[in-house]
C-alpha cells in the first residue's frame, strides 16, 4: 500500500510519461496537466495518503504492542499451576504453641455430611441407615429434616474417618461431604482454662481462642505462649493432689517468670474437657486464676512490710507492740499465732502478725497504702490477655479500719494472678511488669515494667521472706537447696457476708532461689480440710506450701538450677537477718 | 535462488512452530506432574499435620507418667541429692587407684 503509494507520487514527481508495468490498477494513460480531471486525482490521491497514514499508524501500534508483548513483558501471565508451600500447611485457624514448640492447638481436616433432600430418594431408610451409623444422631429427627423442600441440610459436624469411610459405605445418593476443620487440642485438660475452646464454626468462645481470635483466625503463623507444657503439668498434678488430699472444693495455682512477667503455668482447678464445653458445669468453666477474687489474708503483709520499709516509717530493726489485740469501730485485731509481746519488723512478718501489719500500716497511711497497691496493679483488673479477667474487689470507702484490714488482707479481693504479678514485683528490684501468656523474644531486653519500690526495699523484702520459709509459718514450702522465700496466707471466706470460720482460702506464695529470684509459684486452695497429717490445719502453711514445694523440687531442675548449700558462707551472708534486735528481745515476755 | 530463499524460510517455519508446539505440549505435560505433585505434597502435609498433633497427644505428661510407672517400675523421682556439677565429684587418686589394680592382680 505504502509503495504503492510512493510509486504514484514519483510518477507524479517526475511527470512524465510511462506505463507502470506490473501495477494494472494505476490508470496508464497520461495523467492530464489540469483541470478537473485532475482535481479528482488529487483529491484521490489526499485521501489515500490519509488512509494509508491511519492504517499504517494502527498497524504500527500494533506492531509494537507485539514487539513489547513477546519481548519486553515479563511472563506476566497468571499460571494455572504453582508449586505449594511445602514447610507448612494452611489452616483456617492458625497453631498455638508452647513456650518450647509444643502444639497445644491445633486444627485438623475433618468431613462434614449434607445433604440435598431433593436427590434423596427415600428420607426414612436414608435417616436410618444414617443414624444407625452416627450414634449421636436421631433418625426421626433427620428424616423429617430430609422430606424437607431445601437443597442443603447439614446431617452432622465433624466426622470421624471412621464415621465418614462408614457413611460413604451406605452408599445414600444425594450425600456429599464437606471439608471443615475441627479443633484439635492434644493436651486435653492440661490447658483448658488456658486455652479456651471454639465453638463448632471456629470462632474462639473463652480464653487464648477468644483473646486472639482476630489474630488466630487472619494470621498463618503459629501463635507462640508463655506457658510451659511441663511447669503447667507439675502445677496441676501437685494441685489436684492437694485438692484431693484436703478435701477442696477447688485449687488455682500460678508460676511467673519474675523477670520477664511471663506465665509458665496457670492452672485453675476443676478444669473441663475443651472437646465437650457445653457438658461443664459453672464450677469447671471459671477460671479461678484470673477471673475469681479472694480476700488472700496474710500474704497481703508483703506489700504493707514492703510499704512500711519503703516509705520509711519503719526500719528493719524496728518493730511494735502486738501485746494486746486492737479494738476499733466494731472490730478486733488479735494475731492467730500470738506472741503478746514486742515484735521486731521480721517477727511480725514471719510469725503473720496482724496486729504488728495493721499499725504499720497506720503509720504510712491510708493514702500510701491505696498509692503503693494502685502501682501493683491491685486496684484494677489484671491486662493479662484473657478474656475472663475478673475486676478486684475493692473498698469503697477507706476508712482506718480499712486502712488496718487491708494490711493484712481482709476487705480487698484480688485474682491470684494479679497477687502473683505484684509479689513478682516486691521481688524484681521492685519494678512492676504486667503479667503475659505470650512467649516474650529471649534476644529482646526484658521489658520496662514500672517502679513501685527501691532495689533495698526489695532486698530486704527477699531476706524476710526466706525468713518465713526457714524459721516461720512457711517452713513446709522449704525445697532443700532451690531456697525458697515466701509468704503465708490463710483467710476465712465470707459467706452472706458473715466470715466463715470453716471455709478457708489457703495460699502461699513462693519464689526461689530468693536470692536471685526468677521464678514465682503461687498456689491457692479454696476451702480444704485438715488431714489427722495437718492436725486439722487447713492453713497456707500446712496446705498450699506442700504444694509449693513440690513444685519448686520438680521444676529447678527443669529451669537448669543447681542446688545450692543453704549453708554457703556467701549465702548466708547475703540473706542474714536480724531477728531479735538487742533491747528488745526480753521487753515483754 | 529464489527458490532457496523460499525453502530456507518454509523449513525454518516448521522447525519453529514443531518446537512450539513441542515445548507447549511439553509445558502442559510437566504442569500436569506439578499440579499431582501438588496434591500429593498436600496430602502429605495433612498426613504431617495430624501425625504432629498425635506426636502432642502421645506426649501428654499424664500419658507419659502411666507409661513410665508400667513400663518402668523401678524408675523414682529424682532426689535433690542425685543433682550435682562436675567439680563436686573429687580428683581421681592415683595411688588408691593403683593400689586397687594391685588388689586386683593379686587375686
Amino acid at each position: 500500500m505504502i509503495g504503492r503509494i510512493k510509486a504514484l507520487r514519483a510518477s507524479h514527481r517526475r511527470n512524465t510519461v510511462t506505463t507502470i508495468r506490473r501495477r494494472p490498477c494505476v490508470p496508464s494513460k497520461r495523467l492530464p496537466a489540469d483541470g478537473p480531471a485532475r482535481e479528482a486525482i488529487e483529491t484521490g490521491r489526499n485521501r489515500l495518503m490519509i488512509t494509508g497514514a491511519v492504517l499504517f499508524v494502527a498497524f504500527g501500534c500494533i506492531g509494537l504492542r507485539l514487539v513489547d508483548l513477546s519481548l519486553l513483558q515479563p511472563a506476566e501471565e497468571p499460571r494455572l499451576n504453582r508449586v505449594v508451600q511445602s514447610d507448612r500447611i494452611e489452616t483456617e485457624r492458625a497453631d498455638i504453641l508452647d513456650r518450647n514448640g509444643s502444639l497445644l492447638a491445633t486444627g485438623l481436616a475433618t468431613a462434614s455430611p449434607y445433604a440435598n433432600p431433593r436427590r434423596v430418594i427415600d428420607p426414612d431408610e436414608a435417616a436410618r441407615q444414617i443414624a444407625s451409623v452416627l450414634p449421636s444422631a436421631d433418625a426421626d429427627d433427620m428424616a423429617r429434616r430430609l422430606k424437607t423442600d431445601r437443597e442443603f441440610i447439614w446431617l452432622h459436624r465433624k466426622l470421624t474417618p471412621r464415621q465418614q469411610w462408614d457413611i460413604l459405605r451406605l452408599g445414600i445418593p444425594g450425600l456429599d461431604f464437606m471439608r471443615e476443620e475441627a479443633r484439635a487440642y492434644p493436651y486435653g485438660n492440661l490447658m483448658s482454662h488456658v486455652l479456651g475452646f471454639t465453638d463448632v464454626d471456629n470462632h474462639g468462645l473463652a480464653g487464648i481462642e477468644k483473646g486472639f481470635d482476630e489474630q488466630l483466625r487472619s494470621e498463618k503463623g503459629p501463635l507462640a505462649l508463655s506457658i510451659d507444657v511441663r511447669m503447667q503439668d507439675i502445677m496441676r498434678t501437685s494441685l489436684s493432689k492437694a485438692m484431693e488430699t484436703y478435701s477442696a472444693i477447688g485449687a488455682t495455682g500460678v508460676i511467673l517468670d519474675i523477670k520477664t512477667g511471663e506465665v509458665l503455668s496457670l492452672v485453675s482447678l476443676p478444669d473441663f474437657d475443651p472437646y465437650h464445653p457445653g457438658s461443664a458445669n459453672e464450677e469447671q468453666l471459671r477460671n479461678r486464676a484470673t477471673q475469681d477474687v479472694y480476700e488472700l489474708g496474710s500474704t497481703f503483709k508483703i506489700f504493707t512490710t514492703a510499704t512500711a520499709l519503703d516509705t520509711g516509717v519503719v526500719k528493719m530493726s524496728g518493730g511494735y507492740d502486738a501485746t494486746k489485740p486492737i479494738h476499733i469501730a466494731r472490730f478486733t485485731i488479735r494475731d492467730d499465732h500470738a506472741k503478746r509481746r514486742w515484735l521486731s519488723v521480721p517477727e511480725i512478718f514471719m510469725y503473720s502478725s496482724n496486729i504488728g501489719a495493721a499499725k504499720m500500716a497506720m503509720d504510712f497511711g491510708t493514702e500510701a497504702q491505696q498509692q503503693y497497691l494502685g502501682r501493683l496493679g491491685l486496684l484494677a483488673p489484671s491486662p493479662i490477655e484473657l478474656p475472663e479477667v475478673g475486676a478486684p474487689i475493692t473498698p469503697q470507702v477507706w476508712r482506718t479500719v480499712t486502712t488496718m484490714t487491708v494490711s493484712f488482707g481482709h476487705g480487698i479481693a484480688v485474682s491470684p494472678v494479679q497477687m502473683a504479678a505484684a509479689v513478682a514485683a516486691v521481688l524484681n528490684d521492685g519494678v512492676y511488669i504486667p503479667p503475659t501468656l505470650l512467649k516474650r523474644d529471649a534476644q529482646k531486653a526484658a521489658p520496662e515494667g514500672r517502679r513501685v519500690f527501691t532495689k533495698a526495699t526489695s532486698h530486704e523484702m527477699r531476706r524476710l521472706m526466706r525468713l518465713v520459709v526457714e524459721q516461720g509459718t512457711g517452713k513446709r514450702a522449704d525445697a532443700p537447696g532451690f531456697l525458697v522465700g515466701g509468704k503465708t496466707g490463710t483467710a476465712e471466706k465470707q459467706v452472706a457476708g458473715r466470715y466463715a470460720r470453716k471455709k478457708l482460702i489457703s495460699s502461699f506464695v513462693g519464689a526461689f532461689p530468693i536470692n536471685e529470684p526468677r521464678y514465682l509459684v503461687l498456689a491457692v486452695l479454696d476451702e480444704p480440710k485438715g488431714t489427722k497429717e495437718t492436725f486439722n490445719y487447713a492453713t497456707g502453711g500446712w496446705v498450699a506450701a506442700p504444694v509449693v514445694k513440690h513444685v519448686v523440687e520438680r521444676m529447678g531442675p527443669l529451669v537448669g538450677m543447681t542446688p545450692v548449700d543453704p549453708e554457703a558462707p556467701d549465702l548466708r551472708r547475703d540473706l542474714a537477718i536480724n531477728v531479735a534486735p538487742e533491747g528488745h528481745t526480753l521487753a515483754s515476755f | 535462488m529464489r527458490i532457496y530463499t523460499l525453502l530456507g524460510w518454509l523449513s525454518l517455519i516448521v522447525v519453529a512452530s514443531y518446537a512450539m508446539f513441542h515445548i507447549s505440549y511439553e509445558v502442559e505435560q510437566v504442569e500436569t506432574e506439578l499440579r499431582s505433585l501438588n496434591r500429593q505434597t498436600l496430602t502429605e502435609q495433612e498426613a504431617i499435620h495430624v501425625l504432629k498433633a498425635e506426636w502432642s497427644h502421645l506426649n501428654r505428661p499424664e500419658y507419659l507418667r502411666e507409661l513410665s510407672r508400667d513400663l518402668l517400675p523401678n524408675m523414682q523421682d529424682p532426689t535433690i541429692a542425685q543433682i550435682g556439677t562436675l567439680d563436686r565429684i573429687p580428683e581421681r587418686n592415683d595411688d588408691a587407684a593403683a593400689q586397687v589394680s594391685l588388689d586386683v592382680t593379686r587375686q
